[in-house]
């Protein structure tokens, strides 16, 4: 900052038109005095920072040094410190555009006195003049009187003050007139009458927020460059003055206008004053990129927009810092080189998003004390705000894995907050962490206790990945219990409790045990059933379990249901095969098969099924061509993408076979029953044990190296290998 | 069909047939000048027996084939009602005449799985990094809060592809339909910005009758078109809301917010998590933005007023006052570390303070919370490696001898091997940290933030290290126990240290009037006596603490999961999460409030914690599922069961 300060004063007064200049000018250089010097240069710092609290004291030195006797540049200086200092405190108001009257608001009342008489005896020299009529248009502006806001700001003159360098504040000054003209012309408009002038107006509005958002970026990056040690917070006219630009362009959708100012806003190098700033700015952006621009629109931010967003946009409005500032240094931006450059709409998001959200968790507010609650909860509420749009640039990648380590890091501070918490174990649950998931969504069903959601998504992840059958059963009871509560998840609660008690029958050893579960299971599907009849998972796993309990043709009845309502689902398909082989209707089975593979022509395990079918049919030749031709699909699935991965040095990992990513570990029943219907291979479990460890042994002494690929696709392999064999 | 459209339709069948290759671009111009064409061919579409369809179909695929983005566009803005057709017509089971949509479908799907040299498109997406400088920032101004977790665990900027490759497809089976039909979306969303508003409220119906129809919900919708529920899956689902989220934003807030609803009730019923979670996030994004304009005016700009930094933190503890505080404390413990205390320094009294205020609050809890961060890893550290059995993971493997005699500063090397191997960068090996004796405050900081990012799970893997490490490696466990003793750790890892300390208590005793932070009754021993019987003692405080553990154990409220399986998890499955603080402060707060089996020194500050008690009864919650759940997963349950014939069940409960 001390690189602006040396200037001499009188260098620029002189370019303020009007008559009270000539006339003090001299006797003011002449007195100029080192000690005077230094102390306006003091207080312009001050100024310049927003440290009202310093100026009085200062005001005080001042008149016992005599400096400034005999004009009002004191009175001028309380009268600001008093203003500013009752609109900082007024935020909300101002915010909400409710006038502050004169006697609720005795600091205001004071300043405006002050000001008032400092304009009408005119002692001041122009500069400080101008001042003041600034000073008095935020006044106005502050209780409400727009138009008389805007009289004085013709009266100062605006447009003419910025020829030159000036000192620091009176930028933010200038930038705070810029956005009360425009706010006074908004405000206006809404009583005025006149169409034309209505869209008149607009235009001057806008053009008036744009150099408001020029000068204080400006402002923000000498700031930085001089890196002031202390915490100034931005008044509601220089925030305003900060956001007005981009704000009333994206209001009147300029959209590609609106976020390259954003990103401008957003390049210039930070300071410590203007976090706060960025992290609107910066979530701003965000938003705007994630709702509005898609990916084939996208521009780089280090490129112009495209001429086809700007024409569709109805003309340029950006560039009057060229026309209006054509001294003013521009702000200072972070370097392009070297640096990550977002290539696509959701990087840059995303980008954008982290490092509001490195922000907005520093500063939540952890403490719970009551005096706390509303900075903790308007604190949260920033932060969830972020985390929700990371959420959805995040989910659009697929990086799950990423967002929960994200929203781990909320937890902190998010006692108690049921969204966050809920997005955290959904997340946890997208990106495979199951255990955790079941904690975070057992967590979640205890702060809302009647939603049937939480304790079946957790049901879910016990039956499926973690066999937890206990701890999913108790969860899905819970819904059950709540009967009419649950409302539409009742039919899924009981198909959970079903499919538990199904499965902890086949866990069971005791047949005892596993007769009884199995026939509860029985009942709660029916249950089920009952109640959605139109729900094809339930009709299917009726049938299943009733072809466990070997009630083969009972079995066919749900599954004609189950059949009906998704024709071509394959396990419903699988399942019909298997039941028809069963009882004995090889033939049709068969054909049934041929029919499923039509629709799931890389399934394995109807493949597998087939190759048994045939053995029995065809005989043995056309069970060995099928296996053939499963190492053919298998090498063409799988092996493809192995050698890519061999060839494949650069960084991107390679991709997952769609089969196996597509297909978390589903729900893996054996079939006891399928072994009556094989005829000739009973001995074929224990061969194929042995067999299939020399595989493994074979296969891992071959390829130990190759070996990191799913363990499913070995397994698959082995599995195919074996059949051959047999 | 009005005779009108019919003409139009007719007209534009024809005229593209005749274009000559230059004037294509001309023409895809042109085409927005038919005011009439769009509203004509959106109703050949819906009308599925028209004769005009499979012209247009062919006409529209042709278009797409064109490669002109502006006539690419114009097919594109009829997926929406493409796909409802295609779905409608396949529940109605009356699948012959949709085969042109259904053509058009996969034309359009082959040709954009392939690049302009015909190789599979692969779509990549770099994942950013705070770490490095950007456009946007510069990493060291990010607070290292931020930068330890993520950053450090994924250093620099990784790419990850998120679709493709994907495979030609000649036909739809069962098997490939959604993944083209997400694929198409997926394509359809990447132009949403030149999609008209017919376009996106064609979208939006889409979405919500594919969601609905057969619900009871249809009714609620008065949907009267077919009743069959149609199958979703979640990662369509997902490219729904994308385009429902679009539409939210550009003008069709009525029907997006409509379809967005539709959308979560059925991801709800199907438990898709994925579609839930863009959907909650959406759906509090919009409502947060409709509360913010309804308390200002619609008309003028309104100006956000972000609570500056300043404003908050100075008198509510945050995240950011807490750190400051917290490497305080770490210098603190290093100087008398580094003289002949052994113990963590004065962790007890300075809980004492709680209570006082804000600022002392502050003050307090950041600190207490570091200790007790410290405390209860290594009282963890201390039970794994005490546990012959134990080591599952790490610990065969993992041998590092030169930190273990190193007793002032056992705690950092432990942290930092296992971080050496997670994080490839910054540290080799096995280099012992000596980092410690650097003076400055500013790396005394960084360390201290390395360490909370995963301290946790480095004590349990650390001290599988040491276990395996065996007997050899005696200081780790003298160490850690003087350290569990300080600070009460969860679990049996607490009492453990506990009964070691009252082991100690009694040897070394005649140290304690010394050591003036003690006066709580903790104490550790002596270095010097560790040099020379160090050894002996150690052997005696294994066994001591075995026998302790177990019976401990059994006496723990938790059925099944063994002091293993618990303190394990309970340091592993949350050692990347809940970055420190609250977890930890729970953590050991809900110990001492809930578990206490003997009076610990600080427990008479319990009522001043009770603030944060609450909160740990959760994450207290949380590390018995883990627990358990840890106890149960091992068993091979994912794999397939065996080699004969198995049905695959799919997941969609």
């Amino acid at each position: 900052m001390l690189v602006f300060w040396p200037e001499p004063l009188d260098q620029v007064t002189p370019l303020v038109s009007g008559d009270y200049g000539q006339r003090d000018i001299p006797g003011m250089t002449s007195r100029v005095s080192f000690s005077q010097y230094r102390l306006e240069a003091e207080i312009e710092k001050y100024r310049a920072e927003c440290q009202w609290d310093k100026i009085p004291s200062l005001v005080e030195q001042l008149a016992a040094a005599h400096f400034h006797v005999d004009d009002d540049y004191g009175t001028l200086l309380l009268a600001e410190s008093l203003l500013e200092e009752c609109l900082l405190e007024n935020v909300s108001l101002l915010r909400s555009s409710t006038p502050l009257t004169d006697h609720t608001h005795p600091k205001l009342a004071r300043a405006k006195a002050n000001l008032n008489n400092v304009l009408s005896r005119g002692h001041l020299e122009p500069k400080y003049f101008n001042e003041a009529l600034l000073l008095m248009a935020k006044v106005h502006y502050a209780q409400g009187r727009f138009r008389d806001s805007q009289g004085m700001c013709a009266r100062a003159g605006i447009e003419e003050l910025m020829r030159d360098e000036r000192p620091l504040y009176h930028l933010r000054l200038l930038a705070e007139a810029f956005v009360i003209k425009g706010l006074s012309l908004d405000h206006q408009a809404m009583s005025a009458a006149s169409r034309v002038r209505l869209s008149e107006r607009d235009e001057e509005c806008l053009s008036c927020y744009l150099r408001a958002l020029v000068t204080p970026s400006t402002k923000m990056a000498k700031t930085s460059v001089s890196s002031p040690p202390l915490e100034m917070e931005p008044g509601y006219f220089l925030q305003a003055a900060l956001q007005s630009g981009y704000l009333s362009l994206l209001h009147k959708g300029h959209l590609a206008q609106g976020t390259q100012q954003l990103r401008l806003v957003m390049r210039v190098v930070e300071s410590r004053s203007s976090q706060g700033f960025r992290k609107t700015v910066a979530k701003r952006l965000a938003e705007v990129l994630l709702g509005s621009v898609s990916e084939d629109s996208y521009w780089s931010p280090v490129t112009p927009p495209p001429s086809v967003w700007l024409s569709k946009e109805g003309g340029s409005h950006s560039q009057p810092k060229d026309l209006v500032y054509p001294s003013i240094r521009h702000p200072q931006r972070y370097s392009t080189d070297g640096s990550f450059c977002p290539q696509d709409v959701v990087e840059e998001a995303v980008l954008l998003l982290l490092i509001t959200e490195s922000m907005a968790s520093a500063d939540a507010v952890l403490s719970l004390a009551p005096e706390h609650k509303e900075s903790r909860e308007s604190s949260v509420e920033d932060a969830s705000s972020t985390y929700d749009l990371l959420s959805i640039g995040m989910a659009r990648r697929g990086q799950y894995a990423m967002l929960s380590e994200c929203l781990e890091r909320a937890m902190k501070f998010s006692f108690n907050e049921f969204h966050l918490w809920y997005q955290l174990g959904l997340s946890l649950m997208a990106s495979g962490k199951s255990v955790a998931a079941v904690s975070v969504l057992k967590e979640c069903a205890k702060m809302r206790p009647q939603d049937s959601t939480l304790k079946l998504l957790a049901a879910k992840i016990c039956i499926n990945q973690l066999r937890m059958l206990d701890e999913a059963e108790a969860l899905a009871q819970s819904v059950v219990d709540m009967a009419e509560g649950a409302g539409e998840s009742l039919p899924r609660a009981y198909l959970a409790v079903g499919l538990c008690c199904s499965l902890r029958a086949s866990d069971a050893v005791l047949k005892a045990e596993r007769d009884e579960l199995n026939q509860r299971a029985l009942g709660e599907l029916q249950k089920a059933h009952a109640l959605d009849p139109q729900d094809a998972h339930i009709a299917l796993y009726l049938s299943m379990q009733l072809a466990l309990v070997r009630q083969v043709s009972a079995a066919m009845e749900p599954l004609q249901v189950a059949l009906a309502l998704r024709s071509d689902e394959l396990h419903s398909l699988h399942l019909l095969v298997l039941l028809l082989s069963a009882q004995k209707h090889e033939q049709h089975a068969l054909d049934t098969l041929t029919l499923a593979l039509s629709q799931h022509p890389e399934n394995f395990n109807l493949l597998f099924t087939k190759v048994k079918l045939e053995e029995v049919v065809c005989g043995s030749a056309v069970a060995l061509q099928t296996c053939e031709e499963m190492l053919q699909l298998w090498q063409s699935r799988y092996d493809l993408t192995r050698t890519s991965e061999a060839d494949d040095t650069s960084s991107i990992p390679p991709p997952e076979p769609g089969y196996i990513s597509r297909k978390p570990s589903g729900v893996h029943l054996t079939l006891p029953d399928f072994q009556e219907t094989e005829t000739g291979s009973q001995s074929a479990p224990s061969l194929a044990v042995s067999r299939l460890e020399a595989a493994m042994s074979e296969v891992s002494a071959v390829s130990s190296a190759h070996r990191q690929g799913p363990a499913y696709i070995w397994t698959t392999l082995e599995r195919i290998w074996l059949q051959a064999g047999d | 069909m009005l005779a009108m459209d019919q003409g139009v339709v007719e007209e534009w069948l024809s005229e593209f047939k005749t274009l000559p290759e230059t004037a294509i671009s001309s023409y895809a111009t042109s085409l927005k000048e038919k005011g009439s064409l769009v509203p004509a061919l959106y109703r050949v579409i819906r009308e599925n027996y028209s004769d005009l369809l499979e012209p247009v179909c062919h006409q529209l695929f042709e278009f797409y084939r064109s490669g002109e983005p502006r006539l690419q566009r114009f097919t594109l803005q009829f997926l929406p009602e493409l796909l409802w057709s295609y779905l409608s017509v396949g529940a109605g089971r009356d699948l012959h005449c949709s085969g042109c949509i259904e053509a058009l479908l996969l034309g359009i799907y082959n040709l954009e799985i392939v690049d302009k040299d015909g190789q599979s498109k692969v779509l990549t997406f770099t994942v950013p990094s705070l770490s490095k400088p950007s456009v946007y920032h510069e990493p060291s101004t990010i607070g290292s809060l931020a930068l330890t977790e993520g950053a450090l665990a994924n250093h620099g900027l990784s790419r990850v592809v998120y679709s493709g490759p994907y495979f030609q497809r000649e036909t739809f089976t069962a098997q490939n339909r959604f993944e083209v039909l997400t694929f198409l979306l997926l394509c359809y969303n990447a132009a949403l910005s030149y999609m008209s508003t017919t376009s996106l409220q064609s979208l939006c119906q889409l979405s919500s009758r594919v969601c609905i129809c057969g619900y009871p919900r249809q009714q609620l919708r008065r949907y009267k078109g077919i009743n069959t529920r149609m199958m979703v899956t979640s990662e369509f689902l997902v490219q729904l809301i994308t385009g429902i989220h679009f539409a939210l934003y550009n003008g069709e807030s009525d029907l997006g917010s409509k379809a967005l609803d539709d959308v979560l009730y059925r991801a709800q019923l199907e438990l898709y998590p994925e579609a839930l979670l863009v959907g909650n996030a959406i759906k509090s994004s919009i409502q947060g933005a409709a509360l913010k304009s309804n308390k200002e005016g619609t008309r003028s700009i309104q100006v956000e007023i972000t609570p500056t930094a300043p404003r908050i933190s100075r008198n509510a503890v945050t995240s950011l006052s807490i750190r400051g505080h917290r490497w305080k404390r770490h210098e603190t413990e290093e100087n008398s570390v580094d003289s002949t205390d052994l113990s963590p320094a004065g962790t007890i009294p300075e809980i004492s303070i709680t209570g006082v205020g804000g600022e002392r609050l502050g003050v307090a809890n950041g600190e207490a919370l570091r200790s007790r961060t410290e405390g209860e890893a290594l009282g963890v550290a201390a039970e794994v490696g005490a546990d012959p059995r134990g080591q599952q993971e790490g610990g065969s493997t993992f041998r590092d001898p030169s930190p273990r005699f190193l007793p002032a500063r056992l705690r950092l090397p432990s942290h930092g091997l296992p971080q050496s191997r997670h994080n490839p960068a910054p540290l080799p090996p096995g280099k012992p940290r000596d980092a410690v004796d650097l003076g400055s405050p500013d790396e005394l900081m960084e360390i201290a933030e390395e360490d909370e990012g995963f301290c946790r799970r480095a004590a349990a893997e650390g001290g599988g290290g040491g276990g395996v490490g065996g007997s050899g490696s005696p200081p780790t466990v003298v160490i850690s126990n003087s350290c569990g003793a300080s600070s009460p750790a969860p679990t049996s890892g607490k009492a453990a240290g506990k009964s070691q300390r009252r082991l100690l208590v009694g040897k070394s005793k005649e140290k304690e009037k010394e050591k003036e932070r003690e006066r709580e009754g903790l104490t550790a021993p002596d270095p010097r006596k560790l040099g020379g019987a160090g050894g002996r003692a150690m052997s005696e405080n294994t066994e001591q603490l075995s026998l302790k553990r177990l019976t401990l154990t059994s006496s723990q409220s938790v059925p099944k999961s063994t002091t293993l399986s618990l303190s394990r998890t309970a340091s592993s499955v949350f050692s990347r999460s809940f970055e420190q603080v609250s977890n930890v402060l729970a953590i050991a707060t809900g110990n001492q409030g809930h578990r206490a089996p003997s009076p610990t020194p600080n427990s008479n500050h319990a009522p001043e914690l009770n603030r944060y008690s609450v909160c740990s009864l959760q994450e207290e919650g949380l590390g018995y599922l883990a627990g358990r759940a840890e106890h149960t997963s091992p068993t091979p349950h994912h794999k397939q069961p065996s080699p004969s014939i198995s049905v695959h069940l799919a997941p969609d409960l």
